[in-house]
């Protein structure tokens, strides 16, 4: 249902939408935070589960970002030599 | 009805006391300025979880129709940079098995709990997104949305510094890297650097987000 739903915004969405709505929606999507409040709410209820698993969880949340971030980067400048090669 | 209209302003209000604290030039994201001031309210008005959510259900019900939203800016990007497109997706697609695969053998390696393993699937997605995959992975949907904002926030910060350390000065690619990798906050970090940035960044996040459900759905 959702994504049928944002298939058809994506696909139809200049035609139907005028822009000036198209541009307040994107300046609302900066406050997109503002929804995740219950649930940042609902992890630090946890107070157990954070006691417990601290270790894991700062892995998973820290480490893992840090390593990807990085692996991309490095992806990104391999593409990038090949980008300056065709220009 | 008094408590859904008490409990929406006092999530927003918390928001907005973030909000101004970070426009002083803090540099925390409004987001965890947020849930600390709201926990700290519920604290003292001694509120367990169980009623502050099912009152504050208008906020959480507004995350669908955020999460169609997100398809605005990239239909934007579509008509405007279209060269740029082949490049976007290759890196959105492999940012999202990277950060997916990276997350999910951490915590195997670190924990037994099936909760933190099933979640940390979802965690490159943004939270509208990760709060409908989650549950049909067997994660749990509020878990998996607080753990995407932790990585947000985390992800806000050793980004700069790793762009700064690698020498990547391409805002394009800063943006992009900071959506698919921290989304909503790092689109909000990335959007303080340059409308560029901010426009690649909500790029990554919407792709990564669409890219991560489709490769759950067909491999989970």
């Amino acid at each position: 249902m959702v994504m049928a739903c944002y298939a058809v915004v994506l696909w139809q969405v200049k035609r139907l939408m005028p822009a000036t709505l198209a541009a307040k929606i994107n300046k609302g999507l900066q406050h997109l935070s503002l929804l995740f409040i219950p649930a940042g709410i609902w992890v630090l209820f946890q107070t157990q589960l954070l006691a417990n698993e601290w270790l894991s969880l700062l892995l998973v949340v820290i480490v893992s970002t840090a390593i990807t971030q990085w692996l991309l980067i490095m992806l990104i400048k391999a593409l990038k030599l090949s980008e300056e090669e065709h220009d | 009805m008094t408590n859904i209209i008490l409990f929406c302003l006092l999530t927003i209000v918390a928001y907005y006391i973030g909000l101004y604290v970070n426009r002083r030039g803090f540099g925390v994201p409004p987001f965890v300025t947020g849930c600390f001031l709201l926990l700290l309210a519920l604290y003292c008005l001694s509120i367990d979880y169980a009623t502050y959510r099912e009152s504050a259900w208008p906020i959480i019900a507004l995350l669908t129709p955020a999460l169609v939203c997100t398809a605005i800016p990239l239909s934007q990007m579509l008509s405007r940079e279209a060269n740029k497109l082949p490049h976007v997706l290759s890196l959105c697609l492999v940012g999202a098995i990277l950060s997916a695969v990276v997350a999910v053998a951490l915590a195997y390696l670190t924990t037994t709990s099936d909760l933190i393993i099933n979640s940390s699937w979802v965690k490159s997605t943004s939270a509208p997104f990760a709060m409908l995959i989650a549950p049909t992975i067997e994660g749990h949907a509020d878990f998996a949305a607080g753990l995407v904002a932790a990585v947000g926030v985390a992800g806000g910060i050793t980004g700069p510094v790793l762009f700064k350390h690698l020498r990547l000065k391409d805002q394009r690619w800063q943006g992009l890297i900071l959506g698919i990798t921290a989304h909503g906050i790092g689109m909000g970090i990335a959007f303080r650097r340059s409308a560029t940035c901010g426009a690649y960044a909500t790029l990554g996040m919407s792709i990564t987000g669409v890219f991560t459900a489709f490769l759950i759905s067909i491999f989970l």
